[in-house]
């Protein structure tokens, strides 16, 4: 009976895996099927490369050129990390220095509430305080790629904190005493060992908050302005996400313009995979050289 | 070197407090603002208006959310909580073990918005389900799969080694292990994860747009039919900018889903701590 | 400058409610080894980190009687004071995760030593005692951790003596250590003691014999019996002493 129930259990729990596994096989084929037809059509070198962005002009020939949402994409990302690394590794260096395991405990919940609101309602928050803030600057319109840079810059902080808390917490505690040993204070010790012990970790959780900022859809969306032009600071931009969004529900099945959709789909996956990869060698190289 | 530690002490006392006066501000903020919109007939009747939403109340959106949640985190979590299992007490090599974690870390990566292309694609069009809730909420059901496997195996791989060999070596099977001893002491992680899931399923937007959501429809009674979503909602009442009121409302309420899930989530994860 | 440099006055620790110390009365004389050893549990790890307040940190912990440096109360000497003059190794090697050349300028840096000169000097000087120095004078940079165990102790005792410390306070330091590394700390303790105050916690009767001048043998949170160790080992006076000597307490 037992041995019937663990054969059962083991099928069924298998069955589940491959189930799971094949899902990913199958979101990669199909992303894949649909993008051919415009890779085919129109080049992978004019896809990415190409500076216009036209689906739906019929008496001149579409142009299906993404490199303006792919530098939106990668400048909105970049810039919501840099902010995020600012605040994050100090907030991560207060709580992992200061606090104790309790208080720590007490408080990080909240920071993972930050991770558990919705997008739209960053987007919404972006729309009613940044870009209105720019706009009581002067400024015509207050939509830009500073703003979605703030707003992604808060989205991905939890994950910044947390992954950087961890790493942090663990040398804190490891050389605690050996650094109280030599009459060392508090905060120099935070300077001068926990900060630069932590590259690795602090790698990392960049890698992490790379990838949240870059898939993010719904936020940037709204509140940079999605114009599709060469992004600038305080200019609007779109990013490839945004582009997908706003475009798939006007593009006819089947047509190029649908399958160019997949392609930026593609492209985002693709980009996402190598920003991953770079991080790994990084990691890697750190590793290399003895860095925790 | 003197200065440089002061500094690095100011920067990480300052980068705290904004942080958390970030969080005390978003939620301040929503529900400041968003208290005076709730009403009960906004959480009891259809949008309304010349142009939609900027009158009556959101009850479509909040049980098509409901609907679309439940079936993602069914999707998800079975899968999620069975893969987590397999991963960690059945399969025999490490080498599998490691491709498993390789494939949830590639899923996890998945923009939310490929994730609806794939539903999009697969369930609306291949499958001809057209959109509809079934499609919309498999599709998140995608999307947090990874999320509640990762939490899952967390908590599968935190039960003491020693307790499960004991168990082992008293001749019991895996299966009798697992349901015996491992899941009741990691069962409210795993809760924990899965209720995480669904709220951060609750929230998604994304996967929704080609699968499922509409700007406007009855109170859902079907599953293959589409349905309104609260995010979708939210984020068609801001485009128009029509109804600033509505909108505050509508966050208001999905604000409240938050954190009543984390701090669902959070208790269920302490209460096994004290 | 009198013989005495460390000397305990009926001191007793106590962990929560737990006593672990009691009526502890010695002094520790300059320039000289002296062993602490006990079996497990005796309370010679808490007498080591009362020594330079390290059992503080302990959550706790709590204290009674006195415990002087020179002549001063340590209660009232500033802590961190106490410290750079106290120096402790740890049982396992504890370097930092940074390159060699940082882990020795650490403390010299927060004590306001500046300069590039100056701090070469520092890093040079001290590895040269721990005879570290010609096996890593051209990879400064490198990461501390890529030494090896018996090197990562050396450089531990080397980080030590950059704060200038008086005393060099040791738990346990050859515990991870294989026998030649162990070989080569010994040496270099015998070599210290010329400059330092060296007092080594050691479960290891054999390493107490070889290396130390007095000897602490610790019972149950007392003091049991302390003498020269040739006087000590050739001589014990309490029965129980004797036992420990011949490993009943292994």
């Amino acid at each position: 009976m037992r041995k019937l129930e663990d054969r059962i259990v083991h099928a069924v729990m298998g069955l589940f895996c491959l189930v799971t596994v094949l899902l990913l096989a199958f979101l990669i084929y199909f992303i894949f099927r649909e993008s051919l037809p415009a890779i085919r059509e129109v080049g992978l070198k004019g896809l990415l490369l190409g500076n216009s962005w036209r689906p739906l002009i019929y008496s001149d020939a579409p142009s299906f050129g993404m490199r303006n949402m792919i530098l939106s994409t990668l400048y909105v990302s970049a810039l919501a990390v840099l902010f995020a690394l600012v605040i994050g590794v100090g907030c991560a260096l207060f709580l992992a220095c200061c606090a104790s395991g309790r208080q720590r405990a007490l408080v990080m919940p909240y920071i993972d509430l930050l991770a558990s609101i919705p997008s739209v309602i960053y987007g919404f928050i972006g729309l009613y305080i940044v870009v209105k803030f720019f706009e009581k600057l002067g400024r015509a319109t207050g939509e830009s790629v500073l703003a979605g840079g703030i707003v992604l810059s808060v989205m991905i902080l939890p994950y910044m904190i947390s992954s950087c808390c961890d790493t942090m917490v663990q040398i804190y505690e490891r050389f605690r005493l050996p650094s109280r040993a030599m009459g060392v204070s508090r905060w120099y010790m935070a300077s001068q060992l926990v900060l630069p012990a932590s590259t690795r970790g602090i790698l990392i959780s960049m890698a992490l908050a790379t990838g949240r900022a870059m898939g993010e859809t719904m936020a940037v969306m709204m509140v940079m302005g999605n114009a599709i032009g060469v992004p600038k600071l305080l200019g609007k931009g779109e990013t490839i996400s945004a582009l997908i969004a706003m475009e798939m529900g006007i593009a006819e099945v089947g047509s190029t313009h649908y399958s160019a959709l997949y392609t930026a789909g593609l492209v985002l996956m693709v980009m996402l995979f190598a920003i991953n990869i770079v991080f790994e060698r990084l990691k890697k190289k750190l590793a290399k050289e003895g860095k925790a | 070197m003197k200065a440089k530690v002061w500094l690095v002490k100011c920067w990480a006392i300052l980068a705290c407090a904004l942080t958390f006066g970030t969080i005390f501000f978003l939620f301040a903020y929503i529900f400041g603002k968003g208290a005076s919109a709730i009403t009960w007939e906004f959480l009891t009747e259809s949008p309304k208006g010349m142009i939609i939403g900027t009158e009556g109340g959101i009850l479509p959106a909040i049980v098509g959310s409901a609907w679309y949640t439940g079936i993602a985190c069914l999707f998800g979590a079975v899968l999620g909580i069975c893969t987590a299992i397999y991963q960690v007490y059945y399969c025999r090599s490490q080498r599998t073990a490691e491709r498993i974690a390789l494939v949830m870390k590639c899923m996890a990566g998945v923009p939310s918005i490929v994730m609806g292309l794939f539903g999009y694609t697969l369930l609306v069009l291949t499958l001809g389900w057209g959109k509809c809730i079934l499609a919309g909420g498999i599709t998140q059901g995608v999307m947090i799969l990874p999320f509640i496997e990762v939490r899952a195996e967390k908590a599968l791989r935190e039960v003491e080694g020693d307790l499960v060999h004991a168990s082992y070596a008293l001749g019991v099977s895996r299966a009798y292990t697992l349901r015996r001893i491992v899941l009741p002491r990691c069962l409210p992680q795993i809760v924990s994860g899965v209720i995480l899931g669904a709220c951060y399923a609750m929230g998604a937007a994304a996967p929704l747009i080609f699968t499922g959501a509409v700007i406007i429809s009855k109170v859902p009674e079907d599953v293959m039919k589409p349905a309104m979503a609260l995010p979708y909602h939210l984020y068609m009442l801001l485009t128009q900018g029509v109804s600033p009121e509505n909108a505050y409302g509508t966050a208001f309420v999905m604000m409240m889903i938050v954190l009543v899930t984390n701090s669902l989530a959070t208790w269920f994860t302490w209460r096994k701590k004290v | 400058m009198s013989d005495t440099v460390i000397k305990l006055c009926d001191f007793g620790a106590a962990y929560e409610k737990k006593t672990v110390l009691e009526g502890v009365s010695t002094s520790i004389r300059r320039g000289r080894i002296t062993a602490i050893m006990g079996p497990s549990g005796c309370g010679k790890s808490t007498l080591l980190k009362a020594m330079n307040r390290m059992l503080e940190l302990q959550g706790g912990a709590s204290i009674r009687g006195s415990i002087h440096l020179d002549g001063q109360d340590i209660q009232s000497i500033p802590v961190d004071e106490l410290r750079r003059r106290v120096g402790m190794v740890f049982q396992t090697p504890t370097p930092f995760p940074l390159s060699i050349y940082k882990n020795m300028t650490y403390a010299p840096l927060y004590y306001g030593v500046h300069g590039k000169q100056k701090l070469d000097e520092i890093v040079r000087e001290n590895l040269e005692i721990t005879g570290l120095w010609d096996e890593v004078k051209d990879e400064l940079d490198k990461s501390a951790l890529k030494l090896s165990g018996g090197q990562q102790q050396r450089l531990c005792i080397a980080r030590a003596l950059t704060a200038e410390p008086e005393i060099l306070l040791l738990d346990e330091p050859c515990s991870a250590l294989d026998v030649k590394s162990t070989q080569v700390i010994e040496q270099l303790l015998l070599q210290l003691k010329e400059r330092y105050t060296i007092v080594i916690v050691t479960h290891n009767l054999f390493q107490a014999r070889r290396i130390a001048d007095d000897c602490i043998f610790m019972l149950g949170g007392e003091l049991w019996e302390q003498n020269t160790t040739e006087e000590l080992f050739s001589n014990p006076q309490r029965p129980e002493t004797k036992d420990y000597l011949h490993g009943a307490y292994a």
